[in-house]
C-alpha cells in the first residue's frame, strides 16, 4: 500500500471517529489540572487491544495530542497549567484573559496547537530515521544546559525585580532537591518526613503556585472573575489567524523547537515551551509586552508544547525509547499489539505506522473545530459563573487534581500549603513563576551536571566534558549568552543614546 | 538590576529576603552532611541564595529593590477576612480529608467556599441552586475519579 492507500484508512470514518472521540476526550482532561494524558491514555489502553491496532493507536494519539492542547484553557482561564507543558501558556495568556481577550487567546492557542501539532506530526512522517539520531547525540550535558537555557527566563520574568526573580529561582531549584537525590542517593531537605522522600511533585506545585492565589484574590473582590466578551464576537478567528500570520516565522520556529526538544527523551513540553518562549521574545520587536499579554508568547509556547507529540514519537518508534510517560504507555500498546519498535519498523509494518501518523495528523487537525467550540463554551463558562459557583468548583478541582497525580494525601497538602506561600511571596514581590522553572528545571539541571562531573571525572577532562568537546553545548550556550547578554547590551545603548541626546 | 529608586523602603521584601537567607544557610549547612555528588548543587544554590538575599536586604531597605506588588492589595478588613478564610478551608481540606473521607470534607469545604466567595445577599433558591450544583459536580467528579479512572479515594472515618 503506498502513502495515499495509508491517508485513505486514516481517513475511513471508524479510524475518523475515533481520532475525534480522542480529541475530545483529551482535550477535556488536559483542561483538568492535575488530570493528565498519560493517565487518561493508561486507562484506555485495555479498549483499543479490541480494536484494530491502527485505529487503538490512533485514538491513543489523539487523546495525547489533545490532552497537551487542552492544558491551555485553565492556563488562559484560571491561570493554572493543565499540563506542565502549559506553564509558559499562562504568561501571556492569563493576562490576555484579564483584559477581555480570553476568546482570542482560545482562539490563537487552538491555532499555535494545530500548527504545532501538524508540523510535529509532518517530520515524524518524513524525517524520523534521520531526526532520531539527535535523540542518541544529546547527552547529559546538553540537558544541563538546554535547563540552564530554560532557567534564563527567569530574568525576562522578574521585570524590575531580577534579584528577588532570581531568589525565586534558586527557592525552586532547592524545592527541586527535596528527597532521595538520583545521583548519589542524599536524602536531602525532607524534615525526617516520609511523605517527601519522593521529592516535591511538579504538577501538585504547579497548581498550588499559579492557581491557589487566584482563587484568594477571587473571593476577596465582587463581580464577575473575567470580563463579559461583547455580543456576538465570536470565535475571533480571523483576527487570530491574523495574528499567527503576521508573526508565522516565530510560530513555524517554536514548532521546530518543539519538535527537536520532544524528540530528546525526558526534556517534554515544559522544557520546549519555555525554550521556544524565550526565543519568541528574544525576537521579538514588541519585547516588553511580553508577560503582560502578548499574543506571540502564546503561539510559540502552544505550538511547541503540541509539536513535541510528534517529536516524541520518533525515538519512541525509531529507537524504542519513550520521550515522556504518554509515550512510554503507548509503547506498551505497541508491543500488546506485537509491534516491534525500531529502525525497521517503517519497513516491516508499514502500513500500521504510517496509518497512525496519518491518524495523528488528521487528530491534529480536528483540534481546530473541536478545541474552537470547547473552548468558546469553556470561556463563556468561567465568564457567565458567579464566583460562588467557580470558587468551590476550581478548588474542588485542585485537590482532586493534586491528590490525583500520585494518589497520596499528602500532594494535596504540598499543594495549598506551595499556594498560600506563593501568595503570601508575591505580595512582597516575589513572583511565582522563577520559583515555578527552578522546580521544573532543576533536577534536570542536576543530574546533567553531576553525571557530566562524572563522566569528566573518569576522564580527567570536567571541562572538556561540560562543553569543550560538545558541539551541540557550544551552539546551547551560545543561545544563553545571547538570551542573557542582549538585553543587558540594548538596556546599555538605550541609556548612552538617552544620555547623549 | 532593579526598578527605579523608590522614596521608601520595600520592608515586606527585607523580610522575605530574610528568611530567604536562612533557607540559603540551611541549605549550605546542612549539604556538609551529603556525599560530594549530592551537596554540589545544594551548596551552590544555597550559596547563591544567600548572596542575593544580602543584596535583596540591602536594596529593600534602601528603597531600590522593587515593591511589593500591588495586586491583591486591597486592605479592606473585609477582603482580608475572605482571603483569610479560604486559606483556612484549603488548608483544613487538605489536612481532614484524608482522617474524615473524601466526600464529606469536599461537601463541608464547598459550601464554605460558597459562603465566602458570595458578596451579595442572594435568595434562598439561589443559594439552594447553587450548594445543588457544586454538590452535584462533586458527585459527578468522584463519580469519575473511582468508576473511570479507578483512583482510590479515601474513605476516612464518614466517607
Amino acid at each position: 500500500m503506498d502513502m495515499l492507500g495509508f491517508l485513505g484508512e486514516a481517513l475511513s470514518a471508524r479510524n475518523l471517529m475515533f481520532a475525534l472521540l480522542g480529541v475530545i476526550g483529551g482535550t477535556v482532561i488536559g483542561a483538568l489540572p492535575g488530570l493528565s494524558a498519560t493517565m487518561a491514555i493508561a486507562v484506555m489502553v485495555p479498549f483499543t487491544f479490541a480494536l484494530e491496532p491502527a485505529s487503538g493507536l490512533i485514538m491513543l494519539g489523539a487523546i495525547y495530542t489533545g490532552a497537551i492542547y487542552g492544558g491551555a484553557f485553565a492556563a488562559i482561564l484560571v491561570n493554572t497549567p493543565g499540563t506542565p507543558s502549559a506553564i509558559a501558556t499562562t504568561f501571556d495568556g492569563y493576562p490576555m484573559a484579564r483584559r477581555g481577550d480570553g476568546d482570542l487567546a482560545v482562539t490563537i492557542a487552538t491555532i499555535a496547537s494545530v500548527v504545532g501539532g501538524l508540523i510535529g506530526g509532518l517530520l515524524l512522517l518524513t524525517l524520523s530515521p534521520m531526526l532520531a539520531q539527535v535523540a542518541l547525540r544529546f547527552g547529559s550535558t546538553e540537558y544541563f544546559w538546554l535547563a540552564v537555557l530554560g532557567l534564563t527566563l527567569i530574568a525576562v520574568l522578574s521585570e524590575g525585580n531580577l534579584v528577588k526573580g532570581l531568589m525565586g529561582g534558586c527557592l525552586g531549584l532547592l524545592l527541586s532537591m527535596v528527597g532521595v537525590a538520583v545521583v548519589g542517593g542524599d536524602v536531602r531537605f525532607t524534615f525526617g518526613q516520609r511523605e517527601l522522600l519522593g521529592g516535591i511533585g511538579i504538577i501538585p506545585a504547579l497548581i498550588g503556585l499559579y492557581c491557589i492565589p487566584v482563587l484568594i484574590d477571587m473571593v476577596a473582590r465582587p463581580g464577575q472573575h473575567l470580563e463579559a466578551p461583547p455580543a456576538g464576537r465570536g470565535f475571533r478567528l480571523l483576527e487570530a489567524a491574523g495574528i499567527a500570520i503576521r508573526d508565522f516565522w516565530n510560530l513555524i520556529r517554536s514548532s521546530l523547537i518543539g519538535t527537536v526538544v520532544g524528540i530528546l527523551p525526558g526534556a517534554g513540553g515544559s522544557i520546549a515551551s519555555l525554550v521556544s518562549y524565550s526565543e519568541a521574545r528574544r525576537t521579538a520587536k514588541n519585547q516588553a509586552e511580553y508577560g503582560k499579554g502578548a499574543p506571540g508568547g502564546l503561539l510559540s509556547t502552544e505550538s511547541a508544547n503540541n509539536a513535541t507529540v510528534g517529536g516524541g514519537f520518533i525515538p519512541t518508534l525509531v529507537l524504542g525509547i519513550p520521550g515522556t510517560p504518554p509515550d512510554a504507555v503507548i509503547l506498551g500498546a505497541l508491543l500488546v499489539q506485537g509491534i516491534r519498535t525500531g529502525p525497521a519498523l517503517f519497513e516491516t509494518q508499514g502500513s500500521i505506522v504510517y496509518t497512525f501518523i496519518f491518524g495523528l495528523l488528521i487528530a491534529t487537525a480536528l483540534m481546530l473545530p473541536v478545541g474552537l467550540l470547547i473552548g468558546r463554551y469553556a470561556f463563556r463558562f468561567i465568564v457567565a459563573t458567579p464566583k460562588a459557583l467557580l470558587v468551590p468548583l476550581i478548588a474542588f478541582m485542585t485537590v482532586l487534581g493534586s491528590f490525583a497525580v500520585h494518589n497520596h494525601p499528602n500532594d494535596v497538602f504540598v499543594m495549598v500549603a506551595l499556594g498560600v506561600v506563593g501568595w503570601l511571596l508575591n505580595r512582597a514581590g516575589y513572583g511565582p513563576s522563577p520559583i515555578v522553572l527552578g522546580l521544573v528545571l532543576g533536577q534536570i539541571a542536576e543530574q546533567g551536571f553531576v553525571r557530566a562531573w562524572m563522566i569528566g571525572g573518569a576522564r580527567g577532562d570536567f571541562v572538556g566534558q561540560l562543553i569543550i568537546n560538545r558541539p551541540i553545548s557550544w551552539a546551547i550556550v551560545a543561545l544563553i549568552l545571547l538570551t542573557v547578554c542582549l538585553p543587558l547590551l540594548k538596556t546599555f545603548r538605550n541609556r548612552r543614546m538617552k544620555e547623549a541626546s | 538590576l532593579t526598578d527605579r529608586p523608590a522614596a521608601r523602603p520595600d520592608l515586606p521584601g527585607a523580610v522575605v529576603a530574610l528568611i530567604f537567607l536562612a533557607v540559603g544557610l540551611y541549605a549550605v549547612w546542612t549539604s556538609f552532611a551529603m556525599t560530594t555528588l549530592g551537596a554540589i548543587f545544594p551548596r551552590t544554590i544555597g550559596g547563591a541564595l544567600m548572596a542575593l538575599s544580602v543584596i535583596q536586604i540591602g536594596l529593600s531597605l534602601s528603597g531600590r529593590g522593587g515593591q511589593a506588588s500591588g495586586e491583591g492589595g486591597e486592605t479592606s478588613w473585609d477582603g482580608l477576612t475572605r482571603r483569610l478564610g479560604l486559606a483556612f478551608v484549603m488548608i483544613a481540606w487538605a489536612v481532614l480529608f484524608p482522617v474524615i473521607g473524601f466526600v464529606v470534607t469536599s461537601i463541608v469545604a464547598a459550601i464554605a467556599l460558597i459562603v465566602l466567595s458570595e458578596h451579595e445577599r442572594p435568595s434562598l433558591l439561589t443559594w439552594l441552586v447553587r450548594i445543588a450544583v457544586v454538590l452535584s459536580m462533586v458527585g459527578a467528579f468522584y463519580w469519575l475519579m473511582v468508576r473511570v479512572l479507578y483512583i482510590p479515594m479515601p474513605r476516612g472515618l464518614l466517607f
